[in-house]
């Protein structure tokens, strides 16, 4: 299921079942889940590189998103709304399990030797695939950016609006991003290059008599 | 998205991409092409099947503050007001009042007007002025001990619970008053009205009005009393008081009848003591509405 | 900051036999939960029957909004749920009924408390069987949970509850306090407790009152800062631990035998750290004598509070 498969159509129907909703009806509630359900477990999933982990905080955000609905302003869409308590669920998440592993495991956390010991602890979750791999090289907050501005398609202010950041840090957040990912990926490649050189020069040199 | 959609969506990027203050005129779409198709990798995040249903389970599960306020409001829905104010009074205070006690209430009074047409019919001498003896005699004691039972709750068990309701102490005390008062007065009445039409107008001590009278006035009184005792002391105080009082009345008619409120012999009609049995219950009311208003402080005084 | 929801004003009380009950309590609260704490006797069930407009106050006003609540009462019910801390319900009604009989003092549409009653019924977990019970035949978390199902009835943009987890169990005192976080959403809850665990777990404010006085209105992170400083724990000898029973400004939190005449003990002290007063000579009472400071939890910073009045408000705090 694609994460941007609801178009325009369906998102108009959010303030009708934002509304409805708050008189009790359940199955507007309901449609509100299913309708955002996907593009917001894709976003977490890009965002934390762990199927399980976004599967919580998933819910997590809908539960916030239950108990804000009261409070919702009807000037700001529900997408956005979304996509800025996942963001905000999974940097709670990241705290809190953070500062539980430096405080039950110092050793194991490795803060001392590493730039960033969040990412680092975060590194470990990601699964062994190449976009998945990729986005592990970036910060949580480059990640969400990017995640937003490919994935999501919402644009640079759409982005400032949800994360709640100046349009410039998000348009220098994007081009870091992408930057490194392309350094990252022209890296890998030129591993990939010169492992395959070596494992060429290595078969050679077993095949001499 | 369509590979149309996603050739869009790398060209915009691209061109945001473009603007890259730190590589002005940056690399070409062509450029970002695997770093694109790289990502693309991730374009598919299927959540398992049945995790969103779940959620949206889990939350209708939930109480929604203020969904019944909106639903009610959608609905136009207001309080009453004025006579129908006092109706919903009334009719809110009838869920006090378990079987039993429309049950027994109807019992006695049932029974003491098939006694009085026993007395009546066996020819059996009555006080003048005393019709319907039995009657006179039971639905005092049914009332008062009526509006003790009524009052039973006010200053304990469910009290608080009520009294922090949007309705007065003083309406729900006169709503459960008039319960009895009215139920009361309502069996009597056709208890009365059966005994005197089977009895038949000659075989009547008297007018069917003042066969009426005779019992009316010492039920308001008697209500009355209890109404005052269980608001000033409490439910049980009011039931012996008023037990005490009427077993005076009784032994009273018993020995010194002329002493005796219940009855007054040799005055037939409207007239006497029921007018002054009626406007003492209206002062022990009025009295008793006063104290009802003071409930609020006799929570705390329980308390303290 | 929004405008609070609730405002008291110099709020006091005196019974008729003199005591008195609650002295110039005056506090303001938004939306969330506040946990009304204190020993027995502090007035909080006094502030709460006040609230629940069963009880008029000697002195003081509380306010709604702009609505002055003891000048309109009927109209400041209408928004507001109680549940009593002796709540008992009429033992020959039928549970069901006694919820329709609520809703109907509360003025809800006849056509609409049949619905009603199921939808708070089956939040708060009585099914059908249940609510055919007579309620002298229910248990007594069935009976709270009638209290609490029959307060939540109007939908109240005020919940007060006294008590609210006494004598349920741990799963049903979990369940409950969950309940009543997400029921606060955009409203108020006010719920006073004897267990500081609760409010640590679910209050946005503490109300800490004592001798019928507000010593503090604060959220609970703030409320344990306060102790920071003044909580030691350690190892000492029996005759260090006769001593710290003895001196003034400390209260023993825990104390666990180890054997061998040493004890194992937590405490909290309005003592400054460094302090000998009263002490053995040369061993202050802090690093160095077998106790080191402790990060405070609630419930020292509870008995620390209780420690600082009874000093008069001395100490370093």
């Amino acid at each position: 299921m694609a994460a941007n498969a609801v178009g325009s159509g369906a998102r108009d129907l959010d303030p009708v079942d934002i509304a409805r909703a708050l008189t009790g009806d359940k199955d507007a509630l309901a449609n509100l889940v299913r309708r955002h359900w996907g593009r917001v477990f894709g976003f977490l999933v890009r965002l934390s590189g762990d199927y399980h982990l976004a599967q919580d905080l998933t819910q997590e955000t809908f539960y916030r998103m239950w108990r804000a609905l009261p409070q919702m302003q009807p000037t700001t869409p529900l997408t956005v709304w979304l996509y800025r308590t996942a963001h905000n669920a999974f940097v709670d998440h990241s705290r809190s399990w953070y500062n539980r592993r430096v405080v039950l495991d110092a050793v194991e956390c490795e803060s001392g030797r590493d730039p960033d010991p969040v990412l680092s602890l975060v590194e470990r979750r990601f699964e062994r695939n190449r976009a998945l791999d990729l986005l592990a090289g970036l910060s949580p907050e480059h990640r969400a950016v990017l995640t937003l501005r490919f994935y999501e398609d919402l644009s640079v202010e759409e982005i400032a609006e949800t994360l709640e950041v100046p349009v410039g840090t998000v348009k220098s957040r994007l081009h870091y991003a992408f930057r490194r990912l392309r350094e990252r990926l022209l890296a890998q490649e030129t591993d990939l290059r010169s492992s395959a050189r070596m494992r060429r020069r290595v078969t050679a040199e077993e095949a001499k008599p | 998205m369509s590979g149309r959609e996603w050739r869009v969506n790398w060209e915009a990027v691209a061109a945001d991409l473009a603007e890259d203050p730190a590589r002005p005129g940056g690399p070409s779409l062509d450029a970002w092409v695997p770093v694109f198709a790289a990502l693309e990798e991730l374009r598919e995040c299927e959540p398992p099947a049945d995790a969103c249903e779940s959620t949206a389970a889990w939350l209708a599960g939930l109480p929604m503050p203020g969904a019944f306020r909106r639903r009610m409001a959608e609905l136009g829905v207001s309080r009453p007001r004025g006579f129908w104010s006092a109706l919903a009074v009334i009719r809110s205070q009838t869920s006090v009042f378990s079987l039993a006690f429309w049950a027994v209430a109807a019992s006695v009074i049932t029974l003491a007007s098939v006694g009085g047409y026993g007395v009546l019919t066996a020819g059996v001498p009555v006080p003048a002025g005393a019709p319907s003896l039995p009657l006179t005699l039971v639905a005092p004691l049914v009332g008062s001990v009526g509006v003790a039972y009524a009052l039973r709750s006010f200053g304990r068990g469910p009290w608080e619970v009520e009294l922090s309701c949007p309705i007065t102490p003083v309406g729900m005390a006169l709503g459960r008053l008039f319960i009895v008062f009215a139920y009361t007065a309502g069996l009597a009445s056709v208890a009365s009205g059966a005994v005197w039409l089977g009895i038949g107008p000659s075989g009547s001590p008297g007018p069917f009005l003042a066969t009426v009278f005779a019992w009316l006035g010492p039920l308001a009184l008697w209500s009355a009393l209890a109404f005052y005792f269980s608001l000033r002391f409490s439910p049980a105080t009011a039931t012996a008081v008023s037990l005490g009082f009427w077993a005076v009345e009784v032994a009273l008619l018993a020995w010194r009848p002329a002493a005796s409120l219940l009855v007054v012999p040799g005055r037939p009609g409207p007239a006497g003591a029921p007018t002054v049995s009626l406007g003492a219950a209206v002062l022990l009311a009025l009295l008793a509405v006063r104290e009802a208003g003071r409930s609020a402080e006799r929570v705390g005084r329980s308390a303290a | 900051m929004t405008a609070p929801l609730l405002r008291v004003s110099y709020l006091s009380h005196v019974f008729p036999g003199g005591k008195v009950a609650l002295r110039d309590v005056d506090f303001e609260l938004g939306s969330g939960v506040a946990v009304v704490v204190g020993p027995n006797g502090a007035g909080k069930t006094t502030l709460l029957r006040i609230l629940a407009g069963v009880l008029r106050p000697t002195r003081g006003e509380v306010y709604w909004g702009a609505l002055p609540v003891l000048a309109s009462p009927v109209a400041y019910r209408d928004l507001l749920g109680y549940l009593p801390q002796d709540f008992s319900p009429y033992p020959e009604m039928r549970a069901r009924v006694f919820l329709a009989y609520v809703a109907r003092l509360k003025g809800l549409p006849p056509t609409l408390i049949a619905a009603r009653v199921s939808e708070v019924a089956g939040l708060m977990g009585l099914d059908e069987t249940t609510l055919d019970r007579e309620c002298r035949h229910l248990s007594h978390g069935e009976t709270r949970r009638l209290g609490l199902a029959a307060a939540l009835l109007n939908d109240p943009l005020l919940l007060l509850l006294d008590e609210p987890t006494s004598g349920l169990d741990p799963e049903g005192r979990a369940e409950l306090l969950g309940l009543v976080t997400d029921l606060a959403a955009g409203n108020l809850v006010i719920l006073s407790t004897h267990l500081l665990s609760d409010a640590e777990r679910i209050g946005d404010h503490i109300l800490f009152l004592e001798s019928g006085r507000l010593v503090l209105c604060e959220a609970p992170s703030a409320f344990v800062a306060g102790a920071r400083g003044h909580v030691f724990e350690g190892t000492v000898t029996a005759d260090e631990l006769a001593f710290l029973e003895r001196a003034p400004g400390v209260a023993l939190v825990a104390r666990v035998p180890l054997g061998a005449g040493r004890f194992r003990v937590r405490l909290v002290s309005t003592l400054p750290v460094g302090c000998s007063t009263g002490w053995p000579p040369g061993r202050p009472l802090s690093l160095g004598t077998g106790l080191v400071l402790a990060e405070p939890g609630m419930e020292d910073a509870y008995v620390y509070r209780r420690l600082r009045s009874a000093s008069g408000g001395a100490g370093t705090g």
